[in-house]
Parts: structure tokens; sequence; C-alpha cells
């Protein structure tokens, strides 16, 4: 069985949507969508709970007044940012390490498989508990949730590497740093970006995620705030601007895998 | 070419010891850790959160067990059925595949979390808004992977079909269905861990019932160790439910696990 039943599926899929014209998918994909809010602006009622797609409009407007709307977005871009950062380098070093050696890889394996399957928001009590609600406990989190996809993948793909290449390293005395950077690195780069392809969106969730039941400053705590006062135009307007943002970051990082894929081909198999 | 030229391991020393070794060397650390008082306060040592368990196991876990555990195996039910069916619809009628397929796209990068709070005004904080949240998690891996293992597999196996002359239900059930098992069986363990995670989300922000809520509850009342013993509970149920799926798949009988890789 592979690592990670998720990972499979990303990269048949990202394999699959390279051949069609993206810009093009994504706009027969949006036809549905924006038939879905004609029908909710001449369905919808004025209040209540389904109200006008204008009306969603119109209370982030307000929301967009006090300028409360651009820093939560800002603070939640933030957030998955560094939390990107961190927990690709981590996830690809503690992956490259495990998977190098097969001892390791037994003795951590229970741990993962249990902390994979451990639901994120399980963690956020804990931490709270700890070090109460800050900005570095949600960084922390995010990245402890999300930094999975690329761990498992650099895993699996360091185990496969073959004996012939590490030899070569040490053939060539290229040492630890030179073999890593010429020769490791080089061969571990398209599964690095196969996690990060999978793990991306997913930090954004769990950013979203910590912001809702913390309410740390972010779109999150802005979703359950309008939630508390029974706002349901700002509720949906708000979950219209986080999917243009998970869109966003699916686009990004499509676009930042084909870049990479240039300069490091992944092997032919 | 590759060729494993390495040896075997004798099987005297059964291979999960070092990951046994590895967890008791770290609750010994830890334990060790927490009486020197290295690690801040509020982290529950393992004996105590142990001990918070047992305690727990007596009676007040229980009923939130339940709770968690129906509201995300229904969820998990529903979606997959829906899913299922959704996948079904879209392999059996190739037009609608080329719709959908886009759109499928945009509408699973919409992160289901962002629909807690519109479920909690038009359900209110009931068990109904829980399923409904888990049910629409588990929707989206399952219809794309089983969409795609139906695909997949009718594309490979139709000739098979063809010359042993089978009549459809033969063809469905010997030929496409454990075809795709592998894939939805993919779909079928993302779903799982999804309609889990939803279910304690929503029991957090919104249902007042459930591991979610009882958790929230033992942070703000500064049970550190009580915290920590769920955590534990929320996880030991996500082992446990995958555990279930592998059965369910093995009971679909043996040529399904062998495809889906679970024998």
């Amino acid at each position: 069985m592979s690592a990670d039943p998720g990972q499979n599926l990303a990269v048949t899929r990202g394999r699959r949507a390279g051949r069609l014209a993206r810009p093009f998918k994504i706009l027969i994909g949006l036809i549905p969508i924006v038939v879905l809010l004609l029908i909710c602006q001449l369905l919808g009622s004025g209040a209540g709970q389904f109200p006008k797609t204008s009306e969603w409009i119109q209370q982030l407007g307000t929301l967009g007044g006090d300028g409360e709307l651009q820093s939560a977005t800002l603070s939640t871009v933030k957030s998955v940012l560094i939390a990107l950062a961190i927990s690709t380098v981590a996830g690809a070093a503690i992956g490259a390490v495990v998977g190098r050696s097969a001892l390791a890889d037994r003795a951590c394996s229970p741990l993962f498989n249990f902390a994979r399957v451990l639901p994120v928001a399980a963690l956020i009590p804990i931490a709270a508990v700890i070090a109460g609600y800050s900005e570095g406990m949600k960084v922390t989190i995010v990245v402890i949730a999300g930094i999975w996809p690329v761990l498992l993948q650099t895993r699996s793909a360091t185990r496969a590497i073959h004996g012939v290449v590490s030899d070569t390293a040490r053939t060539l005395h290229l040492g630890l740093w030179g073999s890593v950077r010429k020769i490791f690195l080089p061969i571990l780069i398209p599964d690095i970006i196969a996690g990060v392809r999978v793990g991306a969106p997913m930090l954004l969730v769990v950013v979203i995620v910590v912001e809702m039941i913390t309410g740390l400053p972010g779109l999150g705590a802005e979703l359950t705030t309008a939630q508390e006062n029974y706002n349901a135009g700002l509720a949906y307007g708000l979950i219209l601007i986080i999917s243009a943002l998970a869109l966003l970051v699916n686009i990004v990082i499509a676009f930042l895998e084909r870049l990479a894929l240039l300069r490091w081909p992944a092997p032919v198999a | 070419l590759t060729i494993d030229v390495r040896v075997k391991r004798s099987h005297s020393v059964p291979a999960w010891w070092p990951g046994a070794v590895l967890v008791l060397v770290l609750c010994l650390a830890w334990q060790l850790a927490v009486t020197g008082n290295l690690l801040p306060v509020g982290v529950s040592s393992p004996v105590s959160t142990v001990a918070a368990l047992i305690r727990l196991a007596g009676g007040p876990l229980w009923s939130p067990l339940f709770h968690t555990l129906s509201v995300a195996l229904s969820g998990w039910l529903i979606g997959s059925a829906i899913g299922v069916a959704i996948a079904v619809l879209v392999v059996a009628v190739p037009p609608i595949w080329d719709i959908t397929i886009a759109f499928v796209d945009l509408f699973r990068a919409i992160p289901a979390v962002a629909f807690v709070p519109v479920a909690i005004l038009v359900f209110g904080f009931s068990l109904k808004m829980e399923v409904v949240v888990s049910s629409y998690v588990a929707l989206w891996p399952v219809a794309i992977c089983a969409a795609l293992g139906l695909r997949d597999s009718r594309i490979q196996y139709r000739e098979v079909g063809d010359v042993l002359k089978l009549p459809l239900v033969t063809r469905l059930r010997s030929l496409t269905l454990p075809g795709a098992a592998r894939q939805l069986v993919i779909g079928l363990r993302l779903a799982l861990g999804g309609a889990l995670s939803l279910a304690v989300i929503a029991e957090m922000i919104g249902d007042p019932q459930g591991l979610g809520y009882v958790m929230i509850s033992a942070q703000q009342a500064q049970r550190s160790d009580e915290v920590f013993a769920y955590v534990l509970v929320v996880g030991l149920l996500g082992v446990v439910l995958n555990g279930l799926l592998v059965v369910i798949v093995r009971l679909m009988g043996a040529g399904m696990a062998r495809t889906a890789g679970e024998q």
C-alpha cells in the first residue's frame, strides 16, 4: 500500500489536469457557481437563513469599509504562508532522514499513523492549555497538521532511492551537504512538490479551523462572529472569500509545480 | 530494473518492536520532563493522562464518545452513499462527466469547515447540523475517487467482459467493482477521516455534545489531564474506524481486498 492514499489521488489528478488548458477549465467550472449565485439572488429572502447574493456583497462591503475584512484576510494568508514554509522544509527534512533508515522508519511508523488519523481540531485544546491563544500556537498547530503529506511523500520517495545513488555520492566524496544538494534534493523535489500540492489546501483549512475555534484574528474568526450575530449574509459572503482564497492557493501551487518540474523533472520510472 | 538483494530479516523479532520501544522511550522522557518541571505548566504527564482516562472511562467518557462515533459513522455512510451514486451517474452518462469534472475541482477546493457556521444558522445547534456537515465532507472524496476508479476499471475490463460474453450483472460484480476497489477504498478512507474531524469541529463550535464539546469544556476548566485523555480517545477512535474500514473491505470478498491492497 502507498504511504498516503490522498497523495496518489493528487498526483494522478495533477497529471490529468495538465493536459487541458487550465484557464478554460476554470471558466467552465465557474458557470455552475455563477448560476448558483443567480439562483440565490432570485430565490433568497431579504434576511433570515437564505439571504440574497446582493445582501452577501453588501455585508462584505460593510466589513471591508472598516478595513476589518482586509486585515482578517491578510492574517489568514500570512499564517498559511508561514506554515507552508515551515512544514515544507521540516517535512522534507524529517521525511528524508526517516526514509534513509529502515530502523527509524519502523520506529516512527506507529507515531506517524496515530498523528495522521488524529483530527487536527483535537490539538487545539492541548495547545490552548499549554500556550494559551497566540499567533505562535496557531502556526504550530497548522504545521503539525499540515506537515504529513510532504513528510510521508518524501519518506516513501527516499525509501525508493536506489542504493547505487548513495554509493555514487560516496565514491565521488561529495560529503553530506554536497550529496544532499547535488543528488538527493534533485531526486526528491518532484515528490516534495507533490506533497505540497496535497498539503497546501489543507493548511488553509486548518488555519481557518483554528481561527474559528480560538477566535484568533482571521477569516475563520470573522465567520464565527457572523454566525453568532445571526448575520447569514456576511457568513455566505465570507465563504465566497474563503473559496476564492482556496482556489488561488490551488492555482499558485499548480503554477509553481509546473515551474519547478521544468527545472527538476520527475525521473522516468 | 531494480533487483532487491537485501536478505530478509529473521522472523524471531516482530517488525513492530522499534515502534513500541520508541513510544515507550518518549513516554518515559515525557514523564520525567513533567516531574522535573522542564515542560510548560499545563502539560499533563502520561501517568496522570492515563489516570484521567481510567477515571473518565468509569462513566463520563461513554456518552460523548458514542455521540461522536454515531455522527462520524452516519455522516460517513450517508456521504459515501451519495458520493457513490454521483460517481455511478457521472460514469454511466459521459456528457455529465465532462460538465461536472470542471466544477468539481472548484467545489471541492472550498473548505468544508467554512460551511459549519452556515449549517449552525440553518439547522441550529443540533445533531442534524453535525450529520449534514460530516456527510458533506465525506461526499467529495468518495464521489471523485469512485468516479475515477469506475471509469478506469470499465475501460480496462470492457474487452475481458466482451470476450467472455459475461452478462451485465456478472460483469459489474466480478470486473467493474473489484477493478474500482482500490480507488474506492482510498476515497472511503479520506471520507472517514474527514467525517470524524468535521464531527469534532462541529461539536467544538456548534453542537454542545460529543467529544469536541467535552474537550473544550475540559480546556476551559483547566483540566489538562482530561484534555490529553480526550485527545488520546479521539486519536484511538480514528485508528479503530480505519481498522473497521479494512475489515469491511475484507468482508466484501477476497478479490476486492486484493485489488484494494488490504490483504
